[in-house]
């Protein structure tokens, strides 16, 4: 009888530590969420999380092409190869939205659905001519995930 | 297990119960409880409309004056804000927040932005500039 006594008793007292040691590990948890919690550690700016939250930028971009003298600017510069007026025009409106946005924009412009050439800092990389365009020119913003897309047929065709 | 070793173990329960729910609604209460700094989405709307009040179909508009401005963009606003446009002219609202803007360190919201307008078929950057103060009420 006294042996099973002695049995339970050492029984008992692996339990209890067993639970003195999850309390401290609950509470040591807890303790350090609230620190966590209570820290400067998370910005508690709030931000837009659609793709249109830059809509100033955007806003800039369809008022650039909403002229019709730079889109014309954009074709003559796709047939002749002549990018001195493309970059007098384009390249400072896009490094100006890039200094008033985070990350940098590019413009690439499309005829015909086939990749034409991608501009921002380097110049661009190829020439072509058609009869009939289509002009698709793209605006993106790889750092907010920004993809604007604008197509101008009656202009050029 | 006897009885007394029971009775003590149930109040253990209660008093881990009682911890781990204090200890959860005092996390949530600590973090959502704080304010959500929204004054920069503010500036970024407020310039939204001051440019669409300011332009047509992205021309800018000649009939918009540091007196008329607010009537015409129906603005009402209070001490807590400024609004102004460099090359327009026009300034509206507290003008001591616009000398807070200057200082470093300073509580208040500072957002100043270019937008792209046609003005008398010359290409121009129209610079808006807001501040927001607001400051004790996102500390």
């Amino acid at each position: 009888m006294s042996n099973k006594m002695i049995k339970n008793k050492k029984a008992q007292v692996s339990q209890t530590i067993n639970w003195v040691v999850a309390t401290i590990v609950i509470i040591v948890i807890i303790v350090i969420t609230l620190l966590l919690a209570n820290g400067d550690w998370y910005n508690q700016e709030t931000k837009l999380n659609d793709k249109q939250k830059d809509f100033i930028a955007s806003k800039s971009l369809v008022n650039f092409l909403s002229d019709d003298v730079n889109i014309l600017i954009i074709k003559n510069t796709t047939e002749t190869g002549d990018y001195s007026l493309f970059d007098e025009k384009l390249k400072p409106i896009l490094e100006e939205l890039s200094y008033n946005s985070d990350g940098i924009w590019v413009c690439d412009v499309t005829i015909n659905d086939g990749f034409f050439a991608e501009h921002f800092l380097n110049p661009f990389g190829a020439t072509g001519k058609n009869e009939n365009y289509i002009l698709n020119i793209v605006f993106y913003n790889l750092e907010k995930k920004i993809k604007l897309q604008f197509e101008n047929q009656e202009i050029l065709q | 297990m006897n009885k007394k070793a029971e009775k003590y173990l149930s109040m253990y329960w209660f008093a881990i119960l009682v911890i781990v729910a204090v200890g959860i609604s005092l996390i949530v209460l600590i973090f959502y409880g704080k304010p959500l700094d929204v004054r920069k989405t503010e500036s970024d709307i407020l310039i939204n409309k001051i440019t669409d009040c300011i332009s047509n179909q992205s021309i800018l508009r000649d009939d918009i004056t540091n007196d008329n401005f607010l009537d015409k963009c129906h603005l009402i606003i209070d001490d807590d804000y400024y609004i102004k446009i460099n090359s327009l002219g026009i300034s509206a609202g507290n003008l001591n927040l616009n000398e807070y803007c200057m200082q470093q360190k300073s509580k208040i919201s500072c957002v100043s932005k270019k937008v792209y307008l046609q003005d008398n078929g010359k290409n121009i950057w129209l610079e808006i500039s807001i501040a927001i103060n607001k400051a004790d009420k996102n500390e």
